[in-house]
This record gives C-alpha cells, structure tokens and sequence, in this order.
C-alpha cells in the first residue's frame, strides 16, 4: 500500500494543485475509472437501455428450425 | 442386480444388456433434442452397438468396426431401446 | 464404384469462378469444422501453432482460435470452429457453425463474411461417423478439404482408409494426416491452397441421406476389422468403477493439486521477487515525485499481482489437457457425476471447480463446457465458493494469529478452510438447483476417446493460451483497480502529526552522533505518517463508513479498509493490514507479525485482532465475494449483470451469517 508521502516536517496541501504531477496521476485515476465504468461495470447497457436495438430471428415452423423438422419427420 | 433374461429378438433398453452382449438399436423414448444429439453421436436406429459396461455409466460401442465409444449415465441409457442380437 | 449422387444444387465451377478442374481461386479464409474428438485443436495447434489469437462469438461464450497457416501460395487464415456432430442440432455450438458457414456470424473483431472454405476433419478410427458432419458441411457449397486424422492410430488398428477412392467420390482434396506426429500435414497445407467443389452431396431426407453415408463409408474403408480392446474395456471398468474410480479420480487430483501448489511456487516467487526488484529498481531511478510514487506502489504492484498468478494458470491447463488427451478425462467426469448429481451439479463441473482452486476465472471460464445452460450458470456462481491461491496469504496470516506456536493446528484450520469453501459451493447449487435454476439437468452422454499418449506440444500451446487469455481480461482489470486505490489512498494528504515531526527533529539532532538510532526513529515517523495518512484518506474515509456495518462480525474501520481493499485482489488485504497497523507493507519483515498482533483499536487498550474477530474473518474471507474481476467474467460467461449481482450478494450474505455465528459461538465459549 502507499507510503507516506510526507517526508519532512513541513505541512503538505491536501491536494497539492500546485504540482503538475498531481494533475497527471489524477488523470491516470480518472482514466482508470472511466475505464472500469465503461468496459467493466454496465454502466453501458444502462445508456443504451432506451435504444430499441435492431433482433436478428431465426424462421421456425411449431417452434422447430425447418431442417430439424425435416429430419424428424 | 442382473440384468433378467433376454431372449433373442427381444426389444430392450440398454440397461438391461450384459457386457458383451450386440444388438441394433430400434429408437431413442427421449426429447427431440437428445434424440438429435444421441443420433448425431452415432446412437441413431439402425445402429449396430455392443455393450461394454452395464452399470452408471453405460458404455457401448458404436460403428461398423465397434470403434467409437461412447459413455452414458443410467438414466439416459434406459431411454435407448436395441433389438437384440442373436 | 462411385454411385453417390451427384450435387444436388445446379450451379457449376464456372459460374462460382473456379478453374476447369474444379478449383477456387486462391483462399485466403478457410474454417475448420469437425466432430468432437477428431484432433481437430491438435490440427489446428500443428498447422498454426503459437501464430494464433482466441475471440469471442458475439453474444456468447463461444471461443473461435483464429491462425495463420503459411502455405507456398501465401498466408491463409484458418479460423478453428467449435466441435459439434451435426450443425443443424438445436444448439448453441451448431447454431454458431451454421452461422460462420453462411457468413451472418463471426468472432469478435474478425469481417462479417462466409469463409473462401471449409476443411473439415474425420477421424480415420471411426469414419463412418463422421460422415453425417461431412455430409452437411458439402451441402453449404463451399471449396472443401477433408482432413483424415489420425491415420497412425487407425494404422495401429488395422484400419486401412482408401483416400484415393474417397477424393474420386466426393471430388475434394482428401488428405490423410497425424495431427499428432506431423505426417501428412504437408500435403494437407498444400491442399489448404487449392480446395475444390465437391462433386456429390447427400440427398436432404433422412434414409437418403442415411444412404448416401453408408456408400460413402463402404467406398473409404477398404479393409477393416472388429477390434476386441480388452486393455481399454479393463482400464474402463476400473477408472467408472463405484470405488476403484473414485481412489483413482482422488489420487489423480491429489497429484495434480501437489504440482499444483508445489511446482509453482518456484515460478510464482520469481515473478513476485521480480516485480518487487523492479519496484525497488524504479524508486531509485524515477526522479521522486507523484508519478514515480503512482508506478511503484500502483501501477507495478497491480501488474505483479496479476502475473503472480499466471504459473499456476498455466500449469494447471497443461495439466488438465495432458489429462484429458489421455482421455482418462471423460471417464472421471462420470466418476464425479455420480457424486455431484445429487447437488444438481454435473460431471462437467468438476474442471470448473477443482480450477477454481487456483484461480476462479479460469475455472468460471472453463464452465463453457457445459452444455445445459442452467448447470452452466449454477457451476459459475458456485466456482468463488472454491478455496483460490489469492486467499493463501490471508489464511496464513490469520491461523498464524490464531495458532501462534501450534503448526499442526494451523495446517488443520487450513483444511478446514478449504472443505468449508467446498461444502458452501455445492448447497448453494443445490439452493439454487432447486429455486431460481430449477430443472431436469442434460443426462450425460459423453464419448470416451482412446487412450493414448498425450502431446506435450499440444498441452503447452493450451497453456499459453489460457495463461495470455487471463492476463488480458484480468490483469487490466487489476491493473485499473489498483490504480484506482492508489489515488483512494493517497489523497488527500495527510498533515504529518505532533509525534512524527518530535521524533524527525530528534533524529535531525543526532543524525552525526547517533546514525543508526537516528535511522530508527525515522522510521517509526514514516510508520505513524503512513497510518495516519491511509486513516485520513478517501479509502480511509470509505472504510470508516463501512465500519457500522461490519462492526457486529467484529471489523474495526482498519479491517474494513482492507476488506474493500482486497476487491482489487485477495492477496492486497495482507499489506493493507500491515500499513494500517504498522505502517509497513512488508508484512515478512521482522516482527511485523507481532506488532500486527499486539495492534490496538481507537479505544487503545481492545487488539485489533481478538481470536473472535480473527476467527471470524477467517471464515468471511472463505465465504466472501471480494474480487471484481470474477464478478466480471461472470456477467460475461453467464449472460448478464444479474448473475453477478446475485453471486455477490449471495456469497456475501453467506459470509457475513456465518461470521456472524461464529463471533457469537466465540464470545458465548469465552473466547475473546
């Protein structure tokens, strides 16, 4: 787990805004999460649930494909 | 527990073949789908087979040259019927 | 000799733009279609080998390897289908062949059209029955090759094929091979280059079709002879026997787990040494600020605990294929039949589950074997149930605890642990089996292959396979999450307390004099700065909102840090705990373990961990849902959000009963 990043005796900011590095390793985190949102968790099915999407079906005949029926009867 | 006596010409399910014996399976008392896949498998009527192992599993030997086996549980091999050889 | 109907369709080789003797333009795009046991992986690993990569079926489970074969004429994609016995079945397997076949389907990333070919696979042991899969394949109209595999096993058999009269009958490049030696398959590779238009296909109606394959086996099967297999019908009845095959099944597993957990080990610890050099390599060598601090302790530790478990993956799936080309495989899966039936489980289940014990996400993968959706599903919710490697370090820090100079004891709530996990995964199936994924499971009916010696080549390809199809889809989701927790734990920063900045100063002040002692009291800062800064950040913060909740199972706010924590991976509540408690990651440094045990809570008098509450998160984390990549590959493998969803709360209401009942059995025996 992390260290402690305070090695001095002098008091850090809570955010050091100041230091471009913090806005890069901000942005890897938000990166990371964007991420995980959007390929991971479902928050892409919940998006696309109001979007009807287009079915591909398969011909049946009472519920059997026509070739099984061929073969059965 | 033995399997009862089978005379030939007999109509059977599998389970009550012995080890060693032949015969030509006559249909499959099951649904549409398993009796696709066991005629897939080669299971299908018509079929020569000849029982190797009676029991949980069932083990039979398909094919013209009795090469192709194939294993099935108790339940499914009571479902498959043969006409027994002589 | 050749009275096969001629092809049923009108169309000739000019209108499909073949040459006058029948052949297709050059192919670039061939599919592999054959029955199962056919060799057909065997084929595809000689003629590709490591030149291939695994995809998806879109919407299903289904993988395709997709490779390249270098032929004189140039590189050829051969994309190697699922093995099914008759395309036209009802079934998801056949559904995805016809598919491919007709060019309306194919797998993830690959262009949506029907493949130049086809080359389809027979087993030269038992042709006959391969005939109906051929028989359909010729129907599709596509340049066909025909493969006749394992021509040495039928050799052996004195099973003699006239291939040369089946290429006059059907008119396509027949070709006899040995995916398992390598004869044949240059002749194969060539034919690949230059497949034909059959010349005869089976009449559509069952007797005619029935007919055709009849006359079409006579014409190949020149010479053959019944073969009286005492050796395999003997190693049969003792492998399916009621107890012989269960002493074996036992002993084999027994043997696979020892290499297990035994061979690799060694691999293991190189990789986790490795990844700590190069950790300690890029302190030194990034200059110091966030972003050095960003790649040692989130991003190489998320990619070392990923790879850490890429060894036992690997060994594991060359294990299990050398196992299953033996085929001693399918006949323990009706050894296990017998004893899972009873929870609703099938025989198929067994690989899952006894995988799971390395790593869930191979085994909830390797689920896809099952061919009834409903034990599919039932198997992947149950497979986290199964003891994995990630809980080791977690088990060996709390019996430790617990059984502190006491190693036969420890060693006995081990086991414990992992019959536990098994116990709890097959009642929840036959829970399950019996409400929500309530129905009559598919009988079993498996054909048994031939012994034989397994190809190493074959299993090692298998191994890699698996072990880089894991490292994708897990390791970036490790990855992602231990990026994530970084920045959870990091910010904001904490201010350094009164006693860190006393005790700095007093090191400053005897640096020259004192060096060592000096050195000593820094530490102890850099301790109560690490804990105060995890106390005080936003993982800090969501612990401390959790800890309500977990406050009866006896979980303290640092204890619940590392249980949220260790949804990144198991492994991560072990140094968790030690930077809470410590202020150290390295839990093997010397005396950690006892300043983790003699840690105390905000009370400062109550030990963090009380025998209760190490008891009771000993069973938690036996029971509990805490990996989201698992809960990942289930959405994917089980169809949907829901199972996951389920399998979460199922696993965790199971946990946290059953810690409760255990802190309550504790403190009722006066065990505190």
């Amino acid at each position: 787990m992390t260290r402690a990043l305070a090695t001095t005796t002098q008091p850090a900011a809570s955010f050091p805004v100041g230091d471009w590095q913090f806005w890069v390793v901000t942005l890897v985190f938000a990166l990371a999460i964007a991420w995980l949102g959007w390929n991971v968790l479902p928050i892409r099915q919940i998006l696309r649930k109001g979007r009807a999407a287009p079915k591909r079906t398969t011909l049946t005949v009472e519920g059997q494909r026509p070739a099984a029926r061929a073969k059965d009867h | 527990m033995t399997p009862p006596e089978i005379t030939p010409r007999t109509v059977v399910p599998l389970t009550q073949l012995r080890r060693g014996d032949r015969g030509v399976i006559t249909e499959a008392r099951t649904d549409s789908d398993s009796r696709a896949l066991l005629g897939a498998m080669g299971l299908r009527p018509n079929e020569p087979i000849r029982l190797c192992r009676h029991g949980e599993p069932c083990i039979v030997l398909t094919g013209a040259c009795e090469s192709c086996r194939i294993g099935l549980t108790r339940k499914l091999a009571n479902c498959v019927f043969v006409e027994v050889a002589l | 000799m050749n009275d096969l109907p001629a092809a049923s369709t009108s169309v000739n080789n000019a209108d499909l733009g073949a040459g006058r003797d029948g052949q297709s333009s050059r192919p670039t795009h061939i599919v592999l279609l054959g029955i199962p046991n056919t060799g057909k992986t065997t084929l595809f690993n000689r003629l590709c080998g490591l030149r291939h990569k695994t995809a998806n079926f879109p919407g299903t489970t289904l993988e395709s390897r997709i490779g390249t074969v270098r032929t004189g004429s140039g590189p050829l994609r051969l994309d190697d289908l699922p093995g099914v016995y008759s395309i036209e079945l009802d079934q998801h397997e056949a559904s995805v062949c016809r598919q491919s076949l007709e060019g309306v389907s194919a797998a993830s990333g690959q262009p949506l059209r029907a493949p130049d070919a086809v080359c389809v696979v027979l087993d030269a042991t038992s042709l006959p029955r391969n005939l109906q899969l051929l028989g359909e394949a010729l129907r599709r109209r596509l340049p066909t090759v025909i493969a006749v595999n394992m021509i040495d096993l039928a050799r052996r058999r004195g099973i003699v094929i006239n291939t040369v009269a089946l290429e006059k009958a059907i008119g396509a490049p027949v070709v006899a091979v040995s995916a398992r030696t390598g004869e044949g398959i240059d002749r194969l590779t060539r034919a690949l280059a230059s497949p034909r238009y059959a010349t005869t296909t089976p009449p559509s109606d069952p007797l005619g079709e029935r007919n055709w394959v009849d006359r079409l086996a006579q014409i190949a099967e020149a010479d053959f002879a019944l073969r009286d297999d005492k050796l395999t019908d003997r190693l049969d009845l003792v492998f399916t026997h009621p107890v012989l095959g269960v002493l074996v099944f036992a002993s084999v597993m027994t043997g696979v787990f020892w290499a297990l957990f035994r061979l690799a080990t060694i691999p293991m610890d190189f990789i986790d040494s490795m990844f700590g050099a190069l950790g300690a390599r890029a302190s030194g060598a990034l200059p110091d600020g966030l972003i050095a601090h960003l790649i040692v302790d989130g991003v190489i530790p998320g990619v070392g605990g990923a790879a850490v478990f890429l060894p036992q993956i690997c060994l594991l799936f060359f294990l299990f294929s050398l196992l299953e080309d033996t085929g001693y495989l399918a006949r323990a899966s009706f050894v296990v039949d017998r004893v899972l039936r009873p929870f609703g489980l099938p025989g198929h289940a067994f690989i899952p589950l006894l995988s799971s014990h390395a790593c869930a996400l191979p085994g909830i993968m390797a689920a896809r074997a099952i061919p009834d959706r409903r034990e599919r599903i039932t198997t992947i919710l149950v497979a986290p149930f199964m003891t994995c490697s990630a809980r080791l370090p977690v088990y060996v820090l709390l019996t430790t605890l617990l059984f502190r100079d006491r190693p036969a004891l420890a060693a006995l709530a081990f086991t414990g642990c992992y019959a536990l996990g098994a116990l709890a995964g097959i009642f929840s199936a036959l829970i399950f089996r019996r409400t929500i994924l309530r129905g009559e499971g598919r009988p079993m009916a498996l054909e048994l292959p031939s012994y034989k010696r397994p190809s190493v080549r074959g299993a090692l390809i298998q191994a890699w396979d698996r072990g880089m199809v894991f490292l994708k889809k897990a390791g970036s989701v490790i990855l992602a999450i231990s990026i994530v927790l970084w920045w959870l734990a990091a910010y904001p920063i904490a201010q350094p307390s009164s006693d860190s900045i006393e005790l700095r100063q007093a090191a400053q002040t005897i640096a020259q004099t004192e060096p060592t002692r000096a050195q000593e009291m820094i530490s102890q800062a850099d301790a109560s700065d690490a804990t105060r800064q995890l106390q005080s950040s936003f993982a800090g913060m969501l612990g401390r909102a959790v800890e309500p909740a977990l406050a009866p199972i006896g979980f303290d706010w640092r204890i619940s840090i590392g249980v949220l924590s260790s949804f990144a991976a198991r492994e991560v509540f072990v140094s968790t705990m030690a930077v809470a408690l410590t202020g150290s990651g390295d839990i093997e440094g010397e005396g950690i373990l006892a300043r983790v045990r003699d840690a105390k809570r905000d009370d400062g008098v109550t030990p963090v961990f009380t025998r209760a509450t190490a008891w009771s998160l000993l069973v938690f984390f036996v029971l509990a849902m805490q990996c989201l990549p698992t809960l990942v590959i289930t959405a994917r493998e089980a169809g949907g959000w829901k199972w996951s969803g389920l399998q979460f709360v199922w696993m965790t209401s199971v946990a946290y009963t059953a810690s409760l009942i255990t802190i309550t059995i504790c403190h009722a025996m006066g065990v505190t």
